[in-house]
């Protein structure tokens, strides 16, 4: 036996890392994302929201049910559905799910592509798309800095080698 | 068994692991490949040729010192035990703290390592398991001025692993975040030890 198979006492078998585990914080950060650009109007994606000069009549229809005047709010805290979907994990409309090595995150409102990809509002007004959930870099960033935080703590959760000299 | 990689097929994953050992560790880094030469990389200097069994036994028995060994052949093996060939070098092991082993299908590690096969085995084993997820690199590390092996750790730059998109196949709006399970490392060019 050389020296070393001496010094070996314990070892804690390696085992599989679970991807759903690395995935899970990144809700969080999605959800911040989401909130900011909300926050900001759209400009913290890059690019602000259009505001309502081409849709008086869809503006003038949210003023009459007393709904914010910024784009993609209603009435915060009541008459809403799109920005808690997005924003809060425990609303009905939020999408989250997992399934292995793979997250979605989202809302299940049918109408947020037709928001994202502009459209015809019900007064037969166009308005642009006014992206909500952009990839930039900067969420990239956040997303990859995150994943790799809970790899490396799953790793080192699982991956020990404990070899002690006796 | 999965092994480990052994050729020109796994060139981006030895590459991104050089870039992060050399991120994480300078210059504290010896690395082989399977026909016993020293990988290129862009900083030779950074790098060094692995020595005799006797240097290993001594990174082993925690000299503080550590080396990356990549003998995935049985040439690189035979020249490590016999201490012939490319593989013998005037390494001073004393300069280096991190170990990183994989597994030779020679016996050269089953004498020098017997105490430890179990663990390279598994380390091994775990390797191939994270190169499908796109994550290269295990560390085998023991500390500086001490006496024992203490860790063995895996870590890895996943930026080009992570992708994230803006729709599903529904077409709805949303972002998708992927660890990718199987990057374009073939698999095909894993062997059995």
């Amino acid at each position: 036996m050389t020296a070393l198979g001496a010094l070996i006492t314990k070892f804690k078998k390696i085992q599989r890392i679970n991807l759903s585990e690395c995935l899970e914080p990144v809700q969080e950060v999605l959800l911040d994302a989401a909130r900011e650009a909300f926050r900001t109007g759209g400009r913290s994606n890059g690019e602000a929201w259009a505001g309502y000069g081409g849709e008086p009549k869809y503006a003038a229809y949210k003023k009459a049910l007393g709904a914010s005047p910024q784009p993609l709010r209603w009435v915060p805290g009541s008459m809403e559905r799109l920005y808690p979907s997005l924003t809060n994990p425990r609303d009905s409309n939020h999408l989250w799910r997992l399934s292995g090595g793979k997250a979605t995150f989202g809302s299940t409102l049918p109408y947020i592509a037709k928001i994202e990809s502009g459209g015809v509002n019900q007064f037969g007004e166009r308005f642009p798309g006014r992206k909500i959930l952009p990839i930039n870099q900067s969420l990239r960033d956040e997303v990859v800095k995150s994943v790799k935080f809970n790899f490396y703590r799953a790793i080192s959760r699982t991956s020990q080698l404990s070899v002690e000299n006796k | 068994m999965p092994l480990i990689p052994k050729s020109v097929a796994n060139r981006r994953a030895m590459e991104r692991l050089i870039s992060v050992l050399r991120l994480e560790l300078g210059n504290e880094v010896a690395i082989l490949n399977d026909t016993g030469n020293q990988i290129h990389v862009p900083n030779p200097q950074a790098f060094h040729m692995l020595a005799t069994e006797e240097d290993i036994s001594k990174i082993l028995q925690g000299w503080g010192s550590g080396c990356f060994v990549y003998p995935s052949g049985p040439t690189v093996s035979q020249d490590m035990r016999t201490g012939n060939g490319n593989v013998r070098g005037s390494l001073d092991v004393s300069s280096y703290r991190i170990v990183i082993l994989f597994k030779s299908p020679a016996g050269y590690s089953d004498v020098v390592f017997e105490g430890i096969n179990l663990a390279r085995t598994e380390v091994i084993s775990r390797m191939a398991d994270i190169l499908r997820g796109g994550v290269i690199e295990v560390l085998y590390k023991h500390s500086v001025n001490q006496t024992h092996i203490h860790e063995i750790k895996v870590t890895s730059d996943l930026s080009d692993i992570v992708i994230l998109n803006n729709s599903d196949l529904t077409g709805r709006a949303v972002i998708e975040v992927e660890i990718l399970q199987d990057v374009s490392l073939p698999m095909s060019s894993f062997s059995i030890a």
